[in-house]
């Protein structure tokens, strides 16, 4: 009985992670290489109680290696598809927002700017954290 | 006429050949053993270093995990350590090492299990560790780690008083690995059957953005279009979902799936992926046998 739980186990968490890499566009774990390059910037900004808004520039915490994917400082491809790109982002709105947050800040925002391929179309998406309901 | 269980049954858990998963685990032991020690990639010949083990991947510079800035986990594995850059340089050390004796079969009961936790540690302690050919080598090491894959064609089988077990080896490991290799080609063609790939714009852009090298590179790119090349890789990639369970075409899938792959290996960096694939076309190499007497008779 194991051993068959142990297959079923094995080939639904392929399966899985392969339509959800799909369904995401975020190659990893989904085995969809090369899927399109995704050429993009990131930038971002802190939110005050009073409503204004103070850019944020990515410091020393991004000095090495990968995740430099996130840094504000320069554009950036990627292979790994755009729900790559936005997870990176995430996670790092995550640990600016509990790392190096402003006492006064309410909420920091992303922008990331992304052309597919050679795409003519610039394409704008903003997420923010901590999440709203209809950012996340 | 058989039920649906029985065919489901015989295809996992049918009596195996040990010697079809010996090889098999010979292959792997070579391409972890390559991994290791940076013997891939053709585009960078002649100027290709061996190391011992391989201390190229990440310069202190370019590793990943930094305990003073932002180092994130994946969702539900905070609680596992990222290695220092010093520890993970041990943890390369140690798979070469492993590797060897993964590759020999010594001590397997040991090295197997060893070696699949060490590469599943080393992937899974930082999401910027991640690249599908470490995804892959931990699921496959993981799997032929903790089977018995070192029962025939190893140091252990030829040591007196090691005792292999002779009964009870079934095709679950080596099928695990068949759905595995199907599934990659499976999703990596769906994801590929888009513009970018069909008119050849995504292999214009690997060009322009300076992605090939090599000496070969420049001759496959003045004699095929980039539409061309576009449409030969989706093309072979979906042969192959299918080509390698028909017996009729098996040889072709495995010559034009080597093809591929030393192409690719020929032309950009795509770490040890391409001999990686190479060394799970052995799982399709033998057949199965009938029954268990077969095995013994062997």
């Amino acid at each position: 009985m194991f051993r068959n739980f142990l297959v079923i186990g094995y080939l639904s968490a392929l399966l899985f992670l392969g339509v959800r890499g799909y369904l995401l566009e975020d190659t990893r774990f989904a085995w969809g290489m090369f899927r399109n390059q995704i050429n993009y910037t990131v930038s971002y900004s802190w939110e005050t109680e009073s409503g204004e808004r103070i850019q944020y520039k990515s410091g020393d915490e991004l000095k090495r290696g990968e995740p430099r994917m996130v840094s504000s400082r320069r554009s950036h491809r990627t292979r790994y598809g755009i729900g790559a790109v936005r997870d990176w982002t995430y996670s790092y709105l995550k640990y600016l927002w509990e790392e190096h947050r402003p006492e006064d800040a309410v909420s920091l925002e992303a922008v990331i700017e992304y052309r597919i391929n050679k795409g003519d179309e610039l394409i704008s998406e903003t997420y923010r954290y901590p999440p709203r309901r209809e950012s996340w | 006429m058989r039920t649906l269980a029985e065919i489901w049954s015989r295809f996992w858990f049918g009596p195996e050949n040990p010697r079809a998963l010996a090889a098999l685990r010979i292959a792997w032991g070579i391409a972890l053993f390559q991994k290791v020690t940076g013997c891939y990639g053709l585009y960078r010949l002649p100027r290709m270093r061996f190391l011992f083990p391989r201390h190229e991947y990440f310069s202190e510079q370019s590793y990943p995990v930094n305990p003073e800035g932002f180092s994130p986990s994946y969702p539900g594995l905070g609680w596992l350590p990222q290695p220092s850059f010093e520890v993970y340089y041990t943890i390369e050390n140690l798979l070469l090492v492993l590797s060897i004796l993964f590759l020999l079969g010594l001590a397997f009961r040991v090295v197997g299990p060893l070696t699949a936790l060490l590469v599943g540690y080393a992937f899974a302690s930082s999401p910027f560790f991640y690249h599908h050919h470490i995804f892959q080598m931990a699921i496959v090491t993981s799997i032929l780690g903790f089977s018995r894959s070192a029962d025939r064609w190893s140091l252990d089988a030829l040591i007196p008083g090691v005792k292999t077990e002779k009964v009870g080896l079934t095709r679950m490991p080596r099928r695990m690995i068949q759905v595995l290799v199907s599934i990659i080609y499976f999703f990596t063609s769906a994801s590929k059957l888009n513009h970018g790939w069909l008119s050849g714009e995504i292999i214009q852009l690997f060009k322009d953005s300076g992605s090939f090298h090599g000496h070969i590179s420049p001759w496959i790119l003045d004699h095929f279009s980039c539409q061309a090349l576009g449409l030969i890789t989706v093309g072979t990639e979906i042969f192959l979902v299918f080509g390698l369970w028909i017996p009729r075409v098996r040889i072709l899938a495995i010559l034009a799936g080597v093809g591929l792959h030393l192409g690719i290996d020929s032309m950009m960096g795509v770490g040890s992926f391409s001999y990686q694939m190479i060394a799970l076309y052995v799982a399709f190499l033998f057949g199965f046998p009938d029954s268990k007497e077969a095995i013994h008779g062997e």
